[in-house]
């Protein structure tokens, strides 16, 4: 019995000296330790807020104030990646609402009623796609006068046919 | 003296002739079958050494296209291409037969799983090395078609130009993020995006012997 499994054994060292045989015929390169490529994807983050520094509200319209005075806000670019225009939908709560809609250059406040800190103001309409030069880190601000007391909500889609042309780089 | 009185010999003195006449049939015998033996060997050469299989791959050392597998590729937006260059050879004595390419991410998510949407791979060979500028003088070929990340997971052969000993076969990746159709909606992204991930790829070339031969010389 102690033979036999002895045997056994041998031939089991054989198939297994013959596979390891035929695998060190492939030589292997490998990138070395520390040297994997680290790929990350950039983010298009852009959303309406009452502030230049408001939070994201993952999702969330901006609804303003029940008003008929020209309101004030945001658009931000808290991605990583630079847009080139975006849809601005307003939505009001009772229809009727004749609206001006405008902006000014990319990080200038409005210092009055139609005027901008510097430059000047960029009719906007009041729906569909706005050009919109946006890069990370920054913002837009928006005036909206509605001539009849209502409330508005904003919204702003930004596909990714709407960001900056595509790179190739070659390093 | 009685005649059946012979000559008495001694039991132990027989026992000693015996033994001495058999010990000398022996030599006798000996002598007669001995063998004989001729020897002959070289007296130079008769070296047998064994062949190695190696392959090494390393960065492009053309001037801008340096950055190879360890260079990270950050923010890469929906339709960006990277290009890398590598220099991939066969530093052994051996020829090899078949090279195969496998990426293997350190992290799963959409940009390593969606075969669609996700990183997509195309390699491309230049008889020489690359221009500074990414060119290939003489016409590249397609070594690799594109493969997402996802295929990539499994190895891929690569018609390379030559696998033979001494080769070196200059490679660039093309690494892309499809433009997709994604919309973020008031900073929310969608389900199942491929924005805002990472992962890292470590890369594996392995490269067959070729048939074993026999040589009759």
């Amino acid at each position: 019995m102690r033979k036999r499994n002895a045997s056994f054994g041998l031939i089991l060292l054989s198939a297994l000296t013959a596979t390891a045989g035929v695998a060190s015929a492939d030589t292997t390169a490998t990138s070395a330790a520390g040297q994997s490529t680290t790929v990350s994807s950039g983010s298009i983050i852009v959303y309406p807020t009452a502030t230049t520094t408001g939070a994201n509200p993952n999702g969330a319209a901006l609804t303003l104030l029940n008003t008929n005075q020209a309101q004030y806000f945001y658009i931000r670019n808290t991605g990583t990646v630079r847009i080139v225009s975006l849809t601005i939908t307003i939505t009001y709560s009772s229809a009727g609402a004749k609206t001006s809609f405008y902006h000014c250059g990319e990080n200038i406040l409005f210092s009055g009623l139609n005027t901008c800190a510097s430059g000047s103001t960029t009719l906007v309409p009041n729906s569909g796609t706005t050009p919109l030069n946006l890069s990370p880190g920054s913002w837009y601000a928006f005036e909206i006068d509605t001539k009849k007391t209502v409330t508005p909500t904003i919204s702003v889609t930004v596909s990714t046919s709407q960001i900056r042309p595509a790179l190739d780089t070659s390093s | 003296m009685n005649s059946k009185n012979k000559i008495a010999i001694p039991l132990t003195k027989a026992v000693v002739f015996l033994t001495a006449g058999l010990g000398g049939i022996g030599l006798i015998s000996s002598s007669v079958y001995a063998s004989l033996t001729a020897e002959a060997s070289n007296t130079s050469g008769g070296t047998v050494t064994s062949g190695t299989l190696k392959l090494t791959q390393a960065p492009s050392t053309v001037v801008g296209l340096t950055d190879g597998f360890a260079t990270s590729i950050t923010a890469m937006a929906p339709g960006d291409t990277v290009r890398r260059y590598i220099d991939l050879s066969n530093t052994g004595t051996l020829d090899g037969d078949t090279v195969t390419l496998k990426a293997e991410p350190s992290v799963s998510n959409a940009l390593t799983t969606n075969g669609t949407a996700g990183l997509q791979v195309t390699v491309n060979e230049c008889a020489v090395a690359w221009t500074s500028a990414g060119v290939c003088t003489p016409g590249s070929t397609v070594v690799l078609s594109q493969k997402s990340l996802l295929a990539m997971g499994s190895a891929q052969s690569l018609t390379l130009s030559s696998v033979l000993a001494g080769s070196v076969n200059h490679l660039q990746f093309v690494i892309t993020l499809p433009a997709g159709s994604e919309v973020t909606t008031n900073g929310a992204l969608p389900v199942g995006t491929v924005q805002g991930l990472s992962t890292a790829l470590t890369w594996t070339f392995t490269e067959t012997m070729r048939a074993a031969t026999t040589t009759d010389s």
